[in-house]
């Protein structure tokens, strides 16, 4: 089984040679990719191929009257799954509003292709989770969108170049998504941008604005937002869980246990088994609480305990190639034992938690008390006890989260700079060159709607970054047959729109880690595991990962791309990767991530090399 | 006196010890001191102190020059006995997670310039001139690793909002464990503190458990402590209370594993203690809705868990203190802890520690 993919070659049908182009590289496609391609859609000037199609699963949906097609999966804004291609009123509409209509009455993980032959206009939309990518490089006229990296580089004739920017701007700023990729001959069609082309000329816009949908609609009443979060979680995760006979679900803290709650119960849920990963540390050990959440809903639970003496860095020379180096190193999915768990139980998918701590706000410090007192009193009865929480939450005194309140009235910070400073400001990396950080702010890279006014509230504006437009893998970077689909359903644009609507300091209610999350499931999880606010962290597996991999990283990074690119000190990489086991462990995110990027780095130079020969 | 079974060194009374990243790190409480060893000199004086062996997978051969590890201990040298404003763990230093830290063996350094078979002689003298070590058994004690439990909880809290009322009572008893807990920083020391609870536990210990304890003090408790025949393996037992959290003898681990005490035995948290679960529950909920008032976590664990534990003491509930180091980036911590369960810190902050003392 593979996983559904799609390329789509665009040109202007009035001119012959990128008509021969691609028409070459819709042959030469079959020809140099070990997936199965069939033709989903064509029509003048465009052409789109997709392979693993699974109805009800991921599909394209060909629009009525030669329209263009939407690939990937819908749901309507009632949770309804669409399976059959709309009508002829539906794809009347969606071309008529230029794809407006999907974002606004469907949700997904999709990509539209809109052909208004007439006005030889077209569109491309990608929908605003993210969910599903839209990568695109040209050739000899042709626009090329695909999916997957590791399509586009089976063609050798097409030129990859690493380009540095991103990197660097990957490491100012890692997670959020930015409006270049890592190679420069590729681009993206960013979550929720519509691009309008029509012969030599391109319109991009984004449909879908995170800061207004915050702005509008705003659920004040916390038992209200907690009746709400809880049918809107329950409701798109059964949607999504409904696809799908047998899931796999990554079992940890409280955001997984709720996507499992959802999952169960569900009318004609999936058959489950749980997948739980543990350390030797107690650090890394959440044994009690996710034995208690699988006993509860009587799933099979499978527990597997983390040994670093399983992993081999070198392994990492063989992962799928990737437009972007994700700068942060999955090694728990390197040890491979989730892909085998999904062979033996045939799973179609492996849900998870990801993304639950970035749309229940799940902050540093006080933001929520400082959005508060941008729109109420400041000598109120309500107003202290939001400090208060706020004190608590973000374990500090309530003198300085009163201050703080104060001078966020009187005096406050420009919103970026802020949030920026809360996010990144203690963040240390001796490794990396002080010449990175001189030069100058990379705030430029980001997705455009990911910068805010000066105003915007700060608390909000943190919650914001974490939850939208959140760059997501869709294909996995190691499982070379792709088993099984990482489903990550928090970030699902229902999801965020509603986690959006809601003040972060009802997100953070009574002060308590995602505390309106844990009220709305309550009944639903044991106690212990509703009311648990620690969090588990494989950093003693990574530090060990690190011990045992010393040679590798030393390989990899003395000589590598970052140092002779001034991107990362050979004197401080030397002093880490020494013998000295303290110095390593204290780096060793970094020098994974590091190691990571500079293995998907080196693969470029040598694919563009043995291409020429 | 000696017997085939005794190691040649044992720690002064006062003296605790870990072994984190493959170096013996020392506590003297008398002296309100961290001390360390080179990682080379770690086995041979384990050795000497009678401890298991390094657990396996653990690096024991030597590594890292001399130049390195005192330059990164050098770093985080700070003067002792500063102020103790704070209250940081990390006794006399600021919010800087860095550590005041002597090298137990600075005698090593200069062990360079003179034979190998004097070096060992040389640390041993360190450690006996430093108040660490002592070579006679009736003046000291065995060294022993504290290990922590297998499992660890942290204790349960409350729904948001569904939490206990908070009194004025408790407000009152909050203030006041403050400022004796600020007090106590501050013109005592921890060798001191630390008796100080040591005592009170003991005189809970003996006096009957009231059905509803009044909501008072303990420092203000009408109950005298008259010791009575009767009463001798009462104190025998609370004494044992003391001495072997002090210096808990872990069975060698299983690889991977860690033990502690279990539940029921010395140190561990009884209901007849502490009138319930629940009531510790709401009580320490009480305290954690109360401390943004006053106290704050980050760096003055000291203070916060010294607070905590006094405001407990107020409903005579008596957990233990535990203290635990790590070195990377050296950095001590404490913590209150009863049994398995945790009351004021993450598992995941905690067992980044390895335990060194537990009042």
């Amino acid at each position: 089984m593979t996983m559904y993919r799609y390329m789509a070659f665009m040109w202007d049908a009035a001119d012959a040679g990128p008509a021969r182009a691609a028409a070459f590289l819709g042959d030469t496609l079959h020809q140099v990719s070990p997936h199965r391609w069939e033709q989903a859609w064509s029509g003048d000037g465009l052409a789109i191929h997709h392979s693993g199609e699974q109805k009800g699963r991921m599909q394209t949906y060909r629009l009525k009257g030669g329209r263009g097609a939407v690939l990937g999966r819908l749901f309507r804004s009632d949770y309804t799954s669409v399976v059959d291609d709309p009508g002829e009123y539906e794809s009347r509409r969606i071309l008529e509003t230029g794809g407006q209509r999907l974002i606004d009455d469907y949700w997904g993980r999709y990509v539209a292709f809109l052909d208004d032959a007439p006005s030889r206009t077209r569109y491309v939309l990608r929908d605003p989770s993210g969910a599903f990518p839209c990568f695109y490089t040209r050739w000899r006229g042709v626009t090329i969108y695909f999916s997957d990296m590791q399509d586009a580089a089976a063609f050798e004739f097409l030129p990859f170049t690493v380009n540095w920017d991103y990197v660097r701007a990957n490491i100012a700023l890692p997670f959020f998504q930015k409006n270049i990729t890592g190679l420069a001959e590729v681009s993206e069609v960013l979550p929720a941008e519509h691009v309008e082309i029509k012969p030599g000329w391109e319109c991009r816009k984004n449909v879908w604005n995170p800061a207004e949908i915050a702005q509008r609609n705003v659920v004040y009443d916390a038992v209200v937002a907690e009746m709400r979060l809880r049918e809107t979680i329950m409701a798109t995760i059964g949607a999504l869980a409904g696809c799908f006979d047998r899931v796999l679900i990554n079992l940890g803290g409280l955001d997984s246990s709720i996507a499992l709650a959802c999952i169960v119960s569900r009318v004609n849920n999936p058959e489950t088994t749980c997948i739980t990963n543990f350390t030797r540390s107690l650090r890394g050990d959440e044994r009690f609480y996710t034995r208690q959440v699988a006993g509860h809903f009587n799933v099979p639970l499978v527990e597997f305990e983390l040994d670093a003496r399983m992993i081999d860095l070198r392994t990492c020379r063989r992962m799928n190639k990737e437009a972007s180096p994700h700068g942060v190193f999955d090694c728990i999915a390197l040890t491979g034992h989730e892909f085998e768990l999904a062979r033996e139980t045939s799973a179609q998918a492996l849900f998870t938690g990801a993304g639950g701590d970035n749309v229940f706000f799940q902050a540093p410090r006080f933001l929520g008390a400082l959005d508060y007192i941008r729109s109420h009193p400041f000598v109120a009865k309500e107003t202290f006890l939001i400090a208060f929480e706020a004190a608590r939450y973000g374990r500090t005194s309530i003198w300085k989260t009163l201050k703080e309140m104060a001078r966020e009235r009187v005096s406050r910070e420009p919103c970026y700079e802020y949030v920026h400073n809360t996010l990144f400001g203690a963040r240390r990396m001796p490794l990396v060159d002080p010449k990175l950080w001189s030069e100058g702010s990379y705030k430029s890279f980001l997705h455009p709607q990911l910068i805010p006014d000066h105003d915007f509230l700060k608390g909000k504006y943190h919650h914001l970054m974490g939850c939208a437009l959140f760059p997501n893998r869709c294909y996995d970077q190691w499982d070379c047959d792709y088993t099984a689909g990482r489903v990550h359903p928090f970030f699902s644009q229902p999801i965020i729109e509603l986690c959006l609507q809601i003040p972060t300091w009802i997100l953070t209610y009574g002060g308590i880690d995602r505390g309106l999350a844990r009220r709305a499931f309550r009944e639903h999880l044991p106690h212990d595991v509703i009311m648990r606010v620690s969090k588990s962290t494989p950093q003693t597996f990574y530090d060990e990962i690190c011990r045992c991999n010393r040679s590798f990283l030393r390989e990899a990074l003395l000589d590598g791309r970052l140092v002779t690119e001034d991107i990362l000190r050979r004197d401080k990489l030397e002093a880490a990767l020494g013998d000295d086991d303290v110095k390593l462990q204290l780096r060793s995110n970094d020098l994974l991530g590091f190691a990571a990027t500079e293995v998907w780095a080196e693969e470029w130079p040598a694919r563009n090399k043995s291409a020429i020969a | 006196m000696k017997t085939g079974a005794d190691p040649a060194l044992f720690l002064t009374e006062k003296t605790f010890v870990a072994r984190t990243d493959g170096v013996l790190v020392f506590l003297n409480l008398r002296h309100d001191r961290y001390s360390c060893l080179e990682r080379r000199h770690t086995a041979p004086v384990s050795a000497l102190l009678g401890l298991p062996a390094q657990a396996p997978g653990a690096r024991a051969a030597p590594y890292g020059d001399d130049a390195g590890d005192t330059e990164r201990l050098a770093a985080c040298v700070r003067k002792v006995g500063a102020s103790r404003e704070g209250g940081s763990a990390a006794r006399g230093t600021d919010a800087a997670p860095c550590l005041s830290m002597d090298r137990a063996d600075d005698a090593g350094a200069r062990a360079n310039r003179e034979s190998k078979g004097d070096e060992l002689a040389d640390i041993i003298d360190g450690l006996i001139a430093g108040g660490v070590a002592t070579r006679d058994p009736g003046s000291g004690k065995r060294a022993a690793l504290l290990a922590q439990f297998d499992e660890l909880r942290e204790i349960p809290g409350y729904l948001p909002r569904e939490g206990p009322k908070v009194r004025a009572g408790h407000v009152a008893a909050f203030f006041r464990a403050y400022a004796t807990a600020r007090l106590l920083l501050k013109i005592s020391t921890l060798e001191r503190i630390a008796e100080r609870l040591q005592r009170r536990r003991m005189r809970a210990a003996l006096a009957p458990a009231p059905v509803n304890p009044p909501m008072k003090p303990a420092m203000k408790s009408t109950m005298a402590l008259h010791r009575t025949p009767a009463m001798a393996p009462a104190i025998n037992r609370a004494m044992n209370l003391v001495t072997q959290a002090q210096g808990a003898q872990a069975p060698a681990p299983a690889e991977g594993s860690a033990t502690g005490p279990a539940a029921g035995a010395p140190g561990a948290w009884t209901a007849a203690e502490t009138g319930g679960r629940d009531r510790v529950n709401e009580l320490v909920e009480i305290y954690k809705i109360l401390k943004p008032l006053l106290v704050t976590v980050k760096d003055q664990c000291l203070l916060n868990s010294l607070c905590l534990i006094e405001f407990l003491a107020c409903y005579r509930i008596y957990p233990d203190w535990w203290f635990g180091v790590r070195l990377n980036e050296f950095y001590a911590h404490c913590w209150v802890q009863s049994g398995n369960v945790i009351f004021d810190d993450f598992i995941q902050n905690t067992s980044a520690n390895e335990p060194i003392m537990v009042v």
